[in-house]
């Protein structure tokens, strides 16, 4: 645990933090935020490819249906414990547990750096299942939200458009292309830039996380003691569904924990913004506020090793 | 100069992808958009995250476009999203002349 805090990527999201938090007048300009998290999923998406393309394919099915299986029940499971015991209405119950069900790729690339780290081997082909994950989880928690909640005069089908064409996963997926088709020899030119300097942009990006995350502690007395247990509490939950799966599916240690924190990880991105839309009458408050403000900065900083340990535990 | 009512709205940046389209669809022959920051009784938005940015949309239209607008952000966004709306005149330039 203290290994996994002595991180300079690590130490640049708490230094974004506490920033935040004195009021320092330290702040990106937001055309530097939008480029940092191109730049970050280019270059996951470039990593997973090469990486996939040294690797073999017909072993990639039961991890995918695993991970479909996980991007189901978790917005279930989260749904039905934010309703039965947190008494949250249909509306934000579907919202927050939307968030709980798809995934942050910005927590993917800090596993990434932590299992290299410590030289954890992992499957190639762990960046297709953050993709993977992404779409199913944000569609049933659309669908829960469309079925329970809303009457919003806004279309399933749209949204479901919008957030498969939307950025994230446009260039996680052309990325996996670029970088399987190519291979790691003709990808060689562009190595200085997406994969020498990742880390050190990833650490960058995490100073801006810090902040927005700093940005939303001030909302933790209004969002009341249940959600910030369950900020801490769910991703445990979802993270010992995703070591199950991942040892079902017969996952080395390194790629369960992959798994395992994708499945813990929530969305702060894709998922509020089509929440917004799809559930306009739940509180953004409630669901930035858990996501961003508890699991992010949990994830972070204990969830990895934890997760880690859980699936050395199993495995 | 023609007599036009300038409608201006401010509201949450989510909308950015939805109301425009709805606001030429009511008739209006287009609008301008631009990104804002600022403080009012939903709280300040700093923009400093995609929730918490606000945009501020300009119609210049009709009369009868411009109360279509304002029933039509009534009964769809005002009770959960953030809006301030407001309607001046304009005397709008022929520049044709």
């Amino acid at each position: 645990m203290i290994e996994n805090l002595l991180d300079p990527v690590i130490l640049f999201f708490v230094v974004g933090l506490i920033a935040g938090i004195l009021k320092t007048d330290l702040k990106l300009p937001e055309p530097i935020y939008e480029i940092l998290s191109i730049y970050l999923l280019i270059a996951i998406g470039l990593k997973g490819g090469i990486q996939l393309s040294e690797s073999q394919l017909e072993k990639i099915i039961f991890p995918i249906l695993g991970t479909i299986f996980i991007g189901i029940i978790i917005p279930i499971i989260a749904y039905i414990i934010l309703r039965r015991i947190g008494k949250f209405d249909r509306s934000n119950a579907s919202a927050i547990a939307a968030h709980y069900g798809s995934v942050s790729a910005v927590t993917y690339a800090v596993v990434i750096a932590f299992l290299d780290k410590f030289n954890i081997s992992y499957e190639n082909y762990t960046t297709v299942l953050l993709v993977v994950l992404e779409i199913p989880a944000i569609a049933v928690g659309i669908l829960i939200a469309k079925f329970r909640a809303s009457k919003g005069p806004f279309s399933v089908s749209k949204l479901i458009k919008e957030i498969l064409f939307g950025k994230s996963i446009y260039l996680l997926v052309t990325g996996l292309l670029i970088g399987y088709v190519l291979g790691p020899e003709k990808m060689n030119s562009v190595k200085i830039l997406f994969s020498d300097l990742f880390k050190g942009l990833l650490a960058f990006f995490l100073l801006e996380m810090g902040l927005v995350t700093s940005y939303r502690l001030k909302d933790l007395k209004r969002v009341g003691l249940f959600l910030i247990a369950f900020g801490i509490i769910m991703p445990l939950i979802s993270a010992s569904i995703g070591t199950i799966v991942g040892w079902l599916v017969g996952l080395s240690v390194g790629g369960t924990t992959v798994l395992a924190t994708l499945a813990a990880s929530a969305s702060y991105i894709a998922a509020p913004a089509a929440m917004r839309i799809a559930v306009p009458e739940a509180n953004p408050t409630f669901y930035l506020t858990a996501s961003l403000g508890i699991t992010f900065p949990f994830n972070l900083i204990f969830g990895i090793p934890i997760y880690y340990w859980m699936a050395s535990l199993i495995v | 100069m023609k007599k036009m009512k300038l409608v201006t709205i401010i509201t949450e940046s989510t909308l950015s992808s939805i109301l425009p389209d709805e606001i030429i669809q009511l008739g209006a022959s287009g609008y301008t958009l631009f990104e804002v920051s600022g403080s009012g009784k939903r709280g300040k938005r700093e923009g400093d995250f995609s929730l918490s940015q606000n945009i501020q949309i300009e119609v210049i239209c009709e009369e009868e476009v411009a109360n279509k607008i304002v029933e039509l952000c009534k009964s769809k966004y005002s009770k959960n999203f953030a809006m301030m709306i407001f309607i001046t005149d304009a005397d709008v330039v022929d520049l044709n002349d």
